[in-house]
């Protein structure tokens, strides 16, 4: 089972939550709005990319948009492998912090 | 407006474009460009340009790093395994960087060369509106304007910025009770305004414009007063007759070799009256004493403006035959390059021998190159194993093309640093052959610094585009399972070759058929016995008196054989053009004022009549020895005691005597009609003494002793005529020299490739060889089967360069009217020699191979 790493595993959450506005400037304001941290557009593309040739996303061109100076935009959606790997990862998240309480009580 | 100001910056987009690839393009710029939309709308449209400027910069150092660091990586690996290479076949690797040292060196100087050409004159200011008046007649250009015409404009044409006139004349300076002979030239008080030339003392808007002030040129200041400074000296210039006094006010710093305008002594124009010339050059309508004349103007651009005004004026003056010519104002920078000109007193030379120079030097560099592409291509065996890996590893043939050029570009540098080396020891030598001041560092500079940088990188990839292309062609697999056969020399190769030997053979017969031309000339029976002939100048007004005088005291001595005088004196002045009138026919020739005994003293012989006599009064006057050419040209059996009369004066005067034709000027030109006489109407300006050809230096030391006796104000101005005869010949030396050397080095270069080939061949046949032998094959079929292709390959040579030379050569006889013919055993004997040079430099490893033991040959496995 391929592992994720965390961009990656967020870009994927992404995705999946805009459904079928996930292309470049949503995801990336989505991103910034979940971590708080500035994303920078040109940073969004070589994950997007990468898990692209992995397998986990597939990418398809709308029609070129007038308001975008008739340039088309580029769509990703899961793929199922996509999707299995999402719902692993949420499994070992799962596993990882069943029994465990939350942290800030613990320390306070 | 609006829509405009809201598009990103044009900058960053067509950085963005050259920065993605193609796919990603509408993606991305799109996406870009609505975050950009948003910020406008929140934030204003200088924040969003801000962000997007910001983000596209802050992309652009990690593109490069992703790019170019192992890009790097790669190229440092390239350079190692290249050295590595070098060091491992160290002779294929002399032969190749040396082969391109010698070309590059080669082309550096011919580079220096041009160069120098190129910005010949260039140094003055707005050299651009700088002219030469030019007199343009049907059949000729002449680069002098006739003297009232060139005052009727100073006076006239008021929107000329500056004029002078300038007119040479040799004549003798006395300094310090020392006298010499320079040449002088006359200039108007504008001529500091029309050229720039430097002043070393003096202030270049007050030098000039007094009638006796002159300015020297640094040489003659050094020559004359050594290192001081010499304003305010005297200097003492005889003008004809007289000696003039006049002070020295400006010193001009030192005249580059490049300037057409040369002189010594600047003196100002009205003092040309002080000579019998002066009122010729000044107000005589001939093209005998017309002085040559710049002009100035405030931009080019008025030229066409000028040139009708200057009609207008022609018109005006009602010129005598104005009507057969025009004036044409030649730029000052195109002087030099118009050798075709006529009466130019500014030395020019023939672009085409630029040409001629970046061909050869070409000619050479190609030939190393083909080295290079040759022994990269035989030697492919020895990478097969490297571009395998390579190619295993992940290299494509991108990659290994960019290998194996940059390889030939590292043997390019290693070779420019050997050239430079070259360059420096062999540019003195080179300066004497092409008569120039030519120096390395003087011409450096950023521009020449980068030019040669790239055209280095330049003979790099021209050396290496074609190994590039093969090697990375090349399947390791099919390669090692002998599918096929490297380092076999394919079609292209053997071209090349070919070539090669063709411009080797192709220099070499013209060297040899330059070189006998050449002997030729100097070996030549000119019609008189040039040695042994000293020829005094005599450079006075009174000069048939300071003749006779040095005459009757020379005669006294033994060394002396025979004296003379005479207004001519081969190869130095032909005479003046006078027609004469023999019945119906006009001849135009050439007449020389001798004296008695003219023809024994030269050594000419008479082929009809008799010399000129003192027994025969009328002589003095009335008679006139004619050369065969004449007798041709009147069409009569027995010319002697015909009378012919002179269009010019009217004189008739009658022949005595017929000589056998002598060459009065080069070799280049026709025997012209010749009549000689003893009226001193063209002047007594050389004695001419045959001496005996024993010490010969202290007949000369004898006779200057004489001659300070009789005038001690003049210089004792001598030469020997066969010496002088040899020099009008330098040039026809330099250019010989020049192609010798080349076609020297260009066959040398050949051979070693050749040698280098051969070896790489022999040694890959290591075993067809062994086995042959075991076979039973001798020593010379070996070496034949070997050779076979070779000796193709220059027979090929042979017929291809053959016709291109001989039709070469027979154009460049044609400049000589006396020239050898082409001669078929020159090009017989250059192939036989090319073929045994190349047979020679293949066999000695042929040989080798064919007599070394089969067992060890064929145990090398």
């Amino acid at each position: 089972m391929a592992v994720l790493s965390k961009q990656e595993e967020h870009i994927l959450l992404a995705i999946w939550r805009l459904g079928e506005e996930a292309y470049g400037v949503p995801i990336r304001k989505y991103l910034k709005e979940v971590t708080g941290q500035n994303v920078s557009i040109g940073g969004i593309y070589v994950p997007l990319d990468r898990l692209v040739r992995k397998g986990f996303l597939e990418a398809y061109q709308s029609d070129p948009k007038p308001e975008r100076g008739g340039m088309s935009r580029r769509y990703y959606r899961l793929t199922g492998e996509g999707i299995t790997t999402l719902e692993e990862a949420r499994r070992v998240h799962e596993r990882l912090w069943k029994g465990l309480s939350r942290l800030s009580l613990d320390a306070g | 407006m609006h829509t405009n100001r809201n598009e990103p910056p044009r900058i960053a987009k067509w950085l963005l474009s050259r920065i993605l690839r193609k796919q990603d393009y509408h993606a991305v710029m799109g996406d870009f460009g609505e975050v950009y939309t948003e910020i406008c709308i929140e934030k204003g449209v200088f924040l969003a340009r801000l962000w997007y400027l910001g983000h596209i910069f802050r992309c652009i150092p990690s593109f490069f790093m992703n790019t170019y660091y192992w890009g790097w990586a790669m190229l440092s690996n390239y350079f190692k395994v290249a050295l590595r290479n070098i060091n491992r076949e160290k002779g294929y690797s002399f032969i190749n960087i040396f082969g391109l040292a010698v070309g590059i060196a080669c082309t550096l100087l011919i580079f220096l060369f041009v160069w120098d050409e190129i910005n010949f004159d260039k140094f003055h200011q707005d050299v651009d509106s700088i002219f030469r008046l030019n007199m343009i007649f049907p059949d000729y250009h002449l680069g002098i304007t006739y003297g009232p015409i060139a005052a009727a404009i100073q006076e006239e044409l008021s929107e000329i910025r500056a004029s002078t006139r300038l007119y040479n004349h040799t004549d003798v300076v006395n300094v310090n009770s020392q006298s010499y002979k320079e040449e002088i030239t006359f200039i108007d008080d504008d001529f500091f305004n029309v050229f720039s030339f430097p002043l070393l003392y003096g202030d270049p808007d007050y030098v000039l414009g007094q009638k006796h002030s002159v300015v020297l040129s640094s040489e003659l200041a050094r020559k004359y007063f050594g290192d001081q400074n010499p304003l305010g000296e005297k200097v003492s210039i005889k003008l004809e007759k007289e000696f003039h006094d006049f002070n020295i006010s400006g010193v001009v710093d030192k005249i580059g070799n490049n300037s057409s305008i040369q002189f010594s002594i600047l003196v100002p124009f009205e003092n040309i009256l002080h000579m019998s010339i002066g009122e010729i050059v000044c107000n005589y309508w001939g093209q005998n004493f017309a002085p040559s004349f710049f002009i100035r103007l405030d931009n080019p651009d008025q030229k066409k403006n000028i040139e009708s005004r200057i009609l207008l004026l022609q018109k005006r003056y009602n010129v005598p035959r104005g009507a057969d010519h025009i004036y044409h104002l030649q730029p000052l920078k195109r002087i030099h390059f118009s050798p075709d000109i006529r009466e130019n007193k500014q030395p020019t030379s023939d672009p085409l021998y630029s040409f001629i120079l970046i061909g050869l030097s070409l000619f050479i560099l190609f030939i190393a190159t083909v080295n290079y592409v040759n022994f990269s291509i035989a030697r492919s065996s020895s990478r097969i194993g490297e571009i395998g890996i390579r190619k295993v590893v992940g290299a494509n043939t991108k990659k290994l093309m960019i290998q194996f050029t940059s390889e030939a570009i590292l043997f390019a540098f290693i070779g420019l640093l050997l050239a430079v080396v070259l360059v420096v020891c062999f540019l003195p030598i080179f300066n004497t052959l092409a008569n120039k001041e030519l120096s390395l560092i003087h011409s450096l500079n950023w521009k020449i610094l980068s030019g040669i940088f790239l055209f280095t990188i330049m003979v790099g990839i021209t050396a290496g585009s074609h190994p590039a292309f093969y090697l990375s062609q090349l399947r390791p697999v099919d390669v090692l399972k002998g599918r096929q056969r490297i380092g076999k020399s394919k079609f292209f190769n053997s071209t090349l070759v070919v070539l090669q030997f063709t411009i080797s053979i192709f220099l070499l017969t013209s060297t040899l058929t330059m070189f006998k031309q050449f002997c030729f000339i100097q070996n030549k029976n000119l019609g008189f016995a040039k040695d042994q002939l000293v020829v005094l100048r005599v450079n006075s007004h009174n000069s048939k008196v300071i003749y006779e005088q040095f005459k009757n005291e020379v005669v006294k001595y033994s060394y002396i054989m025979y004296v003379t005088s005479s207004s001519e004196i081969p190869c130095e002045d032909s005479g003046y053009m006078w027609l004469t009138q023999y019945q119906e026919h006009t001849i135009p020739c050439r007449f020389w004022s001798v004296d008695y005994d003219f023809l024994k003293t030269m050594g000419i012989v008479t082929s009809d009549g008799r010399d000129f006599s003192k027994l025969h009064l009328t002589d003095l006057d009335h008679s006139i020895i004619v050369n065969e050419t004449f007798i041709n040209k009147m069409n009569v059996p027995d010319p002697v005691g015909k009378s012919v009369t002179s269009m010019n004066d009217g004189h008739t005067v009658q022949i005595i005597g017929v000589i056998k034709d002598f060459h009065a000027l080069s070799l280049k030109t026709q025997i012209d009609p010749m009549i000689f006489t003893l009226n001193k109407k063209f002047g007594t300006k050389y004695i001419v003494l045959r001496i005996k050809p024993v010490e010969i230096m202290k007949t000369v030391s004898l006779l200057k002793k004489i001659w300070k006796k009789i005038v001690p104000n003049l210089p004792f101005d001598f030469f020997f005529l066969n010496e002088h005869i040899d020099q009008q010949y330098q040039f026809e030396k330099r250019w010989f020299d020049i192609i010798r050397y080349s076609s020297i080095l260009a066959i040398f270069i050949s051979c070693m490739g050749l040698f280098g080939l051969a070896a790489i061949n022999t040694a890959s046949r290591t075993k067809e060889i062994g086995i042959r032998k075991v076979l039973g094959s001798s020593v010379f079929g070996i070496v034949f089967l070997l050779t076979r292709d070779l000796n193709k390959w220059v027979l090929l040579a042979n017929g291809i360069s053959i016709p291109i030379g001989w039709y070469a050569m027979n154009k460049w006889l044609q400049n000589y009217v006396f020239h050898i013919d082409i001669d078929w055993l020159i090009f017989l004997l250059v192939g036989l020699l090319v073929l045994v040079i190349a047979v020679l430099s293949v066999s000695y490893k042929a040989i080798r191979a064919a007599s070394a033991n089969p067992v060890v040959s064929l145990r090398y496995e």
